[in-house]
Formats: C-alpha cells, sequence, structure tokens
C-alpha cells in the first residue's frame, strides 16, 4: 500500500541524526525538527497525510536543510491534494535529491496536473535510477497510453507485471528454500527469483549455496551464465549456458540468452541462428517466439519478425504484449517504406 | 394488524455540543432505526466464520404501493447454510414515519438461497416498481401487483440466475426498446470445501477464509425478449472467460456511442468497463482506459460503486468503495476517453485510507448545486476489534462535502451525529423521505435494522425530475439530463443501480442554492432523441414524459 513507504527514507535519515532526549527548552531546533518528522511518520501511516503534511511543514520550518522532509512534504502534498508540492520537490531537488522515489513523486505531481510529457520523462528517470521499481513502469505504461504510444505502453506494462509476478515468485521461494535449506532445487528457484528482481548480489548467494549441494542443476546454470553476462564476461555465460542446454535440451532461455550475446557482437548470422534454436526446442511457447521476435527486430529483419510475432499470436491470440509488437512491427514496415522527407 | 411504527431516536448522542441550530451547517443528518421489533437483518455467525457471512443487507428506496411517498425495502440476510431470512418492507407516510407492510405483504423467505442485494426498478414497464433480489442461490424477480403485493416471475422468466449474485442493473443493452438484465456474480462457494481451508490470519487474527483462493463466478447478461421472459445473452467469449469477484455495478453510456456500457466493482480483482458493441458483444476496456486498479497498478477491493460528475466539466467520475489501509477511488474521464485517478487530487485519499466502505453514491446532499459523497462503512472481520490500533469493526457513515470544484472535504461534525455513530454499514439508498426537498438516506446495516438518515441541514432550494420513458424502459434507464442555471450545468446520468447491492429513488434531485428555478433542461433520452424543457420551478417535482414531451408540474408536498 501507497503509505506504507513514504517516509522510508526519512527513517534512515533520522537513524542517523539521533540524539538524546533534552529538555525543551535546550533541545536543537534539529532535535525538535526530527521529532516531527518522527511524528509526521507516525501519522502518515495511519492515512492522515494532511496532518502529516502540516507537521513536516513545522518541521522545516524548524531545520529547512532536511533534504528528505522536503521530498515528503511534497509527497504529503501530493497524496492529500494540497497545494505547493512542485514547491517542495523543487526546494528537494536544489539540495541535490536524485533518487527513483523522487522522480517518481514529481511524475505523479505531473499526472496529477494533466502534464504526461512531463510525466513520462520523471518516470523515466526513476526507472533510469531503479529499473525494477514497479509503480515506475506502471505509471509510465498509462501515461504512454494517453499519449497514444500503445506500443510502449505495453512494454511498460509487461515489465510491470513481470516484476509483480518476480516479487510474488522471490516471496514464495524464499518461504520454501528457507523452510528446506537442503533443497538444492529451491536454492536455484530462489537465486533465480532474486535475479529477476534485479538482485545480484543475493541472486549469486543463492546459486552459490545450489552449487555447494549440486553443479548439475540447469536453473542454477541459468542464473549463473546470466549473472555472468551482467557482470560482462560472455565466456564463462557461455560455458553456464552450454551446461544448460546439455542438461535440459528443451529449454529456450540459453538460446535466448546466445542469441542476445551475439547481437551484442556483433555477429548477426550468429544471433538469427540461435534464435530459431530456441523456437526449435521450444516451438509451443509463444514467450519464445515473442523473445525471437524482439532480436530479428533489432537486426532489422522485420519480416521474419513479423512471422516470428504471428507465431506468436497463433499460440496466444490474447496476449496484449504480442499483439502491441505486432502493431509496432507493421509500424516499422511502413516507415521504412516512406520516401525519405524533403528538406524543408 | 398494523403496528405504527415511532421513529426510535438514537439516544446519547452528542447533540449539545454541536446543535445543527446554532451551527447552521448544511449538512447535517440524525439517524433513526428502522424497527417494529421483529425485523432486522442477521447474516450468519457474529464471528463471521464464513465470508458468506460479511455483507448483505442491500436496501431500496422506492415508491412501492402508489401513494406518492417513498417506502424501503430491506433484506433479511441468513446464514452459510443457505438458511433465508425473510425480507422487509415499510411503508412511508411522506413525513418521514414508516410502518410495516401488513404480514400479508410481506415477502417470506423463499428456499433456495439467502439474499444479499435488490434492484427495484419497473422492468415491466406497467408503472409500478418491481424488484430483483439477488441471492446465494436463483434470484428472485418479484413483479408489482401496484398495491405493493409482489408475484414471484422465476419461474418463467428465466432470471433466476442460480449463482451467487450480488449487484444487478437493467439496462437496454441491444437497443431494442425492451430492458436486459446483468446480473454480476461473485463466488463459487462450497460449505464443505471453505470448510477444509479452515482460517485465514489477518493482522494477527483468525478471520474467515476468502474471498481470494475461492473460484469466481463470471457475470451474465440476460435479454429481454418482449414476452415477460429473458434468454441468457452470447456476447462473446470475454463475459465468462475471467470471471472475478463481483459487487456493485452501475450502467452508462461510456464512450458516448449510444449504447449502454457497465462498470462493474470486484473485490481484490480489477474493476472492468464493459463497453458495448451496439448490442452484438461487449469487452472490457478498464485495464486498457486507466479504470481497472490502484494508481500503484495493483487491484484494491471494489465493493461499491457510483457515477456522477465531481467537478462540474460535465465528464462522468467514478467514486468506488474499497478495503481499509486503501482509498476509495475517484477515476475522472477525460476527454481524450482515458481514466485517471483523481483521488489525491480530489483529497478524499486521506479521507478514506482507514473506511472498509461498501455503499455509496454522489448526491447535492446540501443543494448548492454541485456533487457532494456519501459513504457507508464497516469492517469485514470482527475480530478487528481486538487489534491494538486497528481498524474498528463498526464504523463511521462519511458525507465530503464538495468544494465545487471536485475537492471533497469532511463537513463540519462530520456531517451530523447520524453519520458519527459507528455500524456495520452495508446497503444504501437515497431519496427525499419526507418531500423537504433535500436527499435522505437509508443505510442497510449488517446484523441490525435498517437505519434512516434524514437530512436536517441547512441546504439550499432544489427541485425534482422525474423521467417517464417509453415503452418498456419506462423509466427511462440510460438517459443523460442536464440542467442549466444561469451559466452553470450540472449533469446526472439515469442509472439502474449504485453503491451497493441497492436501489435509489431514480428521480434526479437538482440543488439550486439561493436560485429559483433551472433555466433549462436537456434531455438525451435513451434512444437518442432529444427534449429540452425548462424553466423548471424549485421546490416541485417535474415528470417528463418521453412520449408526449409534456411537463408536468406539481408541489413536491403534494
Amino acid at each position: 500500500m501507497r503509505l506504507i513507504q513514504p517516509l522510508f527514507f526519512l527513517t534512515i535519515l533520522l537513524v542517523a541524526c539521533s540524539g538524546g532526549s533534552d529538555t525543551e527548552e535546550t533541545r536543537s531546533p534539529q532535535d525538535r525538527a526530527r521529532d516531527l518528522i518522527i511524528e509526521a511518520q507516525e501519522v502518515a501511516t495511519t492515512g492522515n497525510t494532511p496532518k502529516a503534511a502540516e507537521l513536516l511543514a513545522r518541521s522545516l520550518a524548524l531545520d529547512p536543510d532536511h533534504v528528505g522532509a522536503w521530498h515528503s512534504l511534497g509527497e504529503m502534498r501530493l497524496l492529500s491534494g494540497l497545494d505547493g508540492v512542485f514547491e517542495a520537490l523543487d526546494r528537494a531537488e536544489a539540495m541535490g535529491l536524485d533518487s527513483a522515489r523522487f522522480h517518481q513523486t514529481r511524475g505523479e505531481a505531473y499526472e496529477a496536473e494533466e502534464q504526461d510529457s512531463q510525466a513520462k520523462l520523471e518516470f523515466a528517470m526513476a526507472l533510469e535510477r531503479e529499473p525494477f521499481r514497479k509503480e515506475a513502469w506502471f505509471r509510465l505504461a498509462q501515461v504512454e497510453r494517453r499519449l497514444g504510444n500503445e506500443f510502449a505502453a505495453a512494454e511498460s506494462l509487461a515489465e510491470f507485471a513481470r516484476i509483480d509476478q518476480a516479487e510474488r515468485s522471490l516471496m514464495t521461494s524464499l518461504q520454501a528454500a528457507e523452510a528446506q535449506p537442503e533443497d538444492a532445487m529451491l536454492a536455484a528457484a530462489t537465486a533465480s527469483a532474486h535475479l529477476e528482481m534485479g538482485y545480484v548480489e543475493e541472486a549469486q548467494e543463492w546459486v552459490d549455496r545450489a552449487f555447494a549441494m549440486r553443479n548439475n542443476i540447469p536453473e542454477a546454470h541459468m542464473v549463473a551464465g546470466r549473472i555472468a553476462r551482467l557482470q560482462g564476461d560472455p565466456d564463462t555465460a557461455l560455458v553456464h549456458f552450454e551446461l544448460v542446454t546439455s542438461l535440459s535440451q528443451y529449454d529456450p532461455r540459453p538460446w535466448i540468452e546466445r542469441s542476445e550475446m551475439a547481437l551484442s557482437a556483433g555477429d548477426h548470422q550468429a544471433a538469427r541462428n540461435y534464435a530459431h534454436q530456441a523456437t526449435d526446442v521450444a516451438g509451443a511457447d509463444p514467450r519464445v517466439f515473442l523473445a525471437q521476435a524482439r532480436i530479428l527486430i533489432a537486426l532489422d529483419a522485420l519480416d521474419d519478425a513479423l512471422a516470428s510475432c504471428e507465431a506468436a499470436l497463433m499460440r496466444d491470440p490474447k496476449r496484449e504484449e504480442t499483439l502491441q509488437l505486432h502493431a509496432h512491427i507493421w509500424d516499422l514496415m511502413v516507415k521504412a517504406n516512406e520516401p525519405a522527407g524533403k528538406d524543408d | 394488524m398494523n403496528k405504527r411504527l415511532g421513529w426510535i431516536l438514537l439516544a446519547s448522542l452528542p447533540l449539545g455540543a454541536c446543535d445543527p441550530g446554532a451551527q447552521d451547517p448544511s449538512l447535517w443528518f440524525e439517524a433513526r432505526t428502522l424497527s417494529d421489533g421483529e425485523f432486522a437483518n442477521v447474516s450468519g455467525t457474529a464471528e463471521k466464520d464464513f465470508v458468506s457471512d460479511s455483507f448483505g443487507a442491500g436496501v431500496a428506496l422506492r415508491d412501492f404501493n402508489g401513494d406518492g411517498h417513498l417506502d424501503i425495502f430491506a433484506i433479511g440476510g441468513g446464514d452459510a447454510q443457505g438458511k433465508a431470512n425473510g425480507d422487509a418492507l415499510f411503508f412511508g407516510d411522506g413525513t418521514g414515519g414508516f410502518e410495516r407492510a401488513p404480514r400479508e405483504l410481506s415477502l417470506e423467505a423463499t428456499p433456495g438461497g439467502r439474499a444479499y442485494g435488490v434492484n427495484a426498478r419497473d422492468f415491466d414497464g406497467d408503472g409500478d416498481v418491481d424488484l430483483y433480489i439477488t441471492r446465494r442461490g436463483p434470484n428472485r424477480p418479484l413483479c408489482n401487483q401496484g398495491d405493493g403485493t409482489f408475484e414471484d416471475q422465476s419461474e418463467v422468466s428465466g432470471l433466476g440466475d442460480p449463482a451467487w449474485s450480488t449487484g444487478a442493473a437493467w439496462l437496454d443493452f441491444n437497443g431494442d426498446g425492451i430492458l436486459d438484465l446483468f446480473v454480476v456474480n461473485h463466488i463459487e462457494f462450497d460449505l464443505d470445501a471453505v470448510n477444509e481451508r479452515g482460517k485465514s490470519l489477518y493482522l494477527g487474527q483468525n478471520v474467515y477464509y476468502g474471498p481470494t483462493g475461492l473460484p469466481a463466478q463470471a457475470d451474465h447478461l440476460y435479454l429481454g425478449q418482449g414476452d415477460g421472459t429473458f434468454e441468457l445473452a452470447d456476447v462473446g467469449p470475454e463475459l465468462g472467460s475471467n470471471p472475478h469477484y463481483g459487487f456493485g455495478v452501475i450502467v452508462f453510456d461510456e464512450d458516448q456511442d449510444g449504447d449502454l456500457d457497465l462498470y462493474v466493482a470486484n473485490d481484490t480483482t480489477p474493476n472492468q468497463l464493459w463497453r458495448n458493441d451496439g448490442g452484438a458483444g461487449m469487452s472490457d476496456q478498464a485495464a486498457r482506459l486507466g479504470c481497472a486498479l490502484s494508481m500503484e497498478g495493483g487491484p484494491q477491493a471494489g465493493m461499491g460503486v457510483a457515477l456522477g460528475d465531481a467537478d462540474g466539466d460535465l465528464q462522468p467520475e467514478l467514486f468506488i468503495t474499497n478495503f481499509s489501509n486503501d482509498y476509495f477511488t475517484l477515476y475522472r474521464r477525460g476527454e481524450d476517453g482515458f481514466w485517471r485517478d483523481r483521488t489525491t487530487r480530489s483529497r478524499l485519499h486521506a479521507l478514506t485510507w482507514k473506511s472498509l466502505g461498501w455503499a455509496c453514491g454522489f448526491g447535492d446532499l446540501d443543494s448548492d448545486g454541485d456533487q457532494d459523497l456519501w459513504a457507508f462503512n464497516g469492517h469485514v472481520y470482527p475480530q478487528m476489534d481486538a487489534v491494538p490500533n486497528g481498524p474498528s469493526y463498526a464504523q463511521v457513515a462519511q458525507v465530503f462535502e464538495n468544494d465545487g470544484s471536485g475537492r471533497f472535504s469532511v463537513p463540519e461534525h462530520g456531517g451530523g451525529p447520524g453519520m458519527g455513530t459507528p455500524r456495520s454499514g452495508r446497503g444504501g439508498a437515497v431519496g427525499d423521505l419526507d418531500h423537504d426537498g433535500d436527499l435522505d438516506m437509508v443505510m442497510g446495516v449488517l446484523d441490525g435494522s435498517p437505519v434512516v438518515l434524514e437530512n436536517s441541514g441547512r441546504g439550499g432550494n432544489s427541485l425534482m425530475v422525474e423521467l417517464v420513458g417509453e415503452g418498456g424502459n419506462r423509466e427511462a434507464i440510460g438517459a443523460t439530463v442536464e440542467g442549466q442555471v444561469g451559466s452553470k450545468i450540472q449533469k446526472r446520468w439515469v442509472g439502474s443501480q449504485a453503491g451497493f447491492l441497492s436501489s435509489s429513488d431514480p428521480r434526479l434531485h437538482f440543488g439550486l442554492g439561493e436560485g429559483q428555478q433551472l433555466d433549462q433542461l436537456r434531455i438525451l433520452w435513451p434512444n437518442g432523441s432529444r427534449l429540452d424543457v425548462g424553466p423548471l420551478q424549485a421546490g416541485q417535482i417535474h415528470r417528463i414524459d418521453q412520449a408526449t414531451g409534456q411537463v408536468q408540474s406539481e408541489p413536491r408536498d403534494h
């Protein structure tokens, strides 16, 4: 829920500046400001955001250098429908605040003012700083749709759904793995769930646990390969992906990974071949054709991409992501066939 | 036989500190419990062992016996095993007094399921108000015989939907001039299976299991055949393919293409906006258009839903009540066709965060020319009272005063003592019970008697408009009306059911403030024809007939 987190980072800031209790007369303005922030935090969790905003404003009158309090004031005003949101956020920005959460808040403030283009920029900045911030993906999707960018909206929404699902998977797998710490498969699944959420270090820890118990689990090698890719070590990644294929020959994912690696390396023919290999081993899965289509778009093979997309649609005709990609490819094809523009 | 009921004023209300005479508030409600000593809603066990015990208590506010005064129909409840209590009809005398209908006119419980909601509309087009009662078990269509007695049409009409139904809305879906019925369904409830699941844990308390984890049931559309019978419509695969835990439903022409669309509030699952494809089919556009989920992308616990123009821009807003520790959502439809979550901007986020809401509605409660909001609340888990600093089981009702721009606040003293008493509010309906020109309310209370909330605030002038449609759609469901005073225009949508499992008086109330008349009233009838009438004087009920274009005006206390 929205109000669980608003003052979360304030708590962190407060820990650093918490001091002992003194009489009201002897306590510094900063201490009294801190107390007001704590009170605002408590009030905010009950939903009384106007009161929280009031307390934060009082706190800032005592200690105007508290960057987090300025952001929270903007956030509480936004939630309360009060004026002065941008004023508070601008103060926070002027003091150097540039976090994902800050940009998310400002994006929502622009949305409330129906300034979708500005909101889009803010959500994009939030995601640059925190790519797994699912709320930003959701809001970005809404904004993109209103701006008429159906494909971008679908892509954002798919990312939101993926992270949302990954969050649930992570919780489930963590519970299961902690209940059965000797189960290597569960450890590998937990590693995968962490990686899906972008928690690379934790994923590495869990994959190490899995390997310590068993070294022939395809999922563990899949995770290890993806981590190696993220860390810029394609040779190690390739070793793991090949092991996945040898252990689980119908798993398309290593082929997609290898295709993407080849694409990055500029080996277009290999990229194409590996993408086809993925559909060869998992021809019933529309998601594989979808992934193949994306690679073919990157290769500028639009006719083939369209065919892959249609293959995905045959297997799942209602998948919004695929429908939008299909429309997007058509758009690209139309643009590619347009005559070059005239100079005015 | 008839036992005259005196109002039972709730004692010990804190009137002294906030006497309406001294404060002269514009929004002030006083509560009276409607009881004959026999009827009360009883819903399962006090501990609410099953999800089926946790809601119900729909109410209808209509003139059932044709005497010109609003009457109250209240759902009696039942238990998880399927025992049904009888429902009750109270005849109003037009001054705010009510008496229980004679026993021989009462609706006795019938086997087959307990009742939850009621839709009171003239669905057979004969000029009196009929009932459609939704139940866990076959629903009951009941045709009024003209005097407040009803004939059960379950066997012959084809409307006895066997699912666990909650909301229901009449509309002419396919534009053939005959009313059709959309039935909202909830959970596939198997008591043995639920028993096997045991309890859920919420805030450290053992509470009933569900709805999450239980299979949902698909909503149904029934098409009227013109002879009093109805057939299940085939409107494409989407309606049945992804069922949700449905509750409230409203009808309106969302995309302004001449046919009626539906919006359904669903519990713990995304809300749905069923766009009507000219009567040929329907598709859910809520996610695409931005009115399915919360501002963070999660499903909310949609209970009741209401439609109105909050900010006076003639575009519709949707107001949806949800669970506690969440906000009641206000979506605004933009001219680009997308819906935006306007809850924070409307200031409703903070005002509704702690409430668990059910019935709700727009209404110009202080007759000042803008649409206020109201919501009846109450938690689903009695166990919440044991949670330190947790939400309370019984909760206060809420009224939100509009400042005219679509920003809301809680009025002074919370809207009076009637709103401030914690109850298990569920159903709710609105109408002018005492012909004094303002909107009163009736609350259906879970495990209690209905409560009348009499509006005694200092309101402005007002008038009522009653539309008489053509053919089978006699109540002009789907019409839109714009009333103009000077340069200001107020818009109303004639719906079928709003709020939560309940039916309000469909006559349209226009607050005029200090004004003495509506300069002009522009009606867009359900068949697309238009009629402009006016001026219409304050203090009157204006009955407008689509067929003749005639306006019949009479004093409201006639």
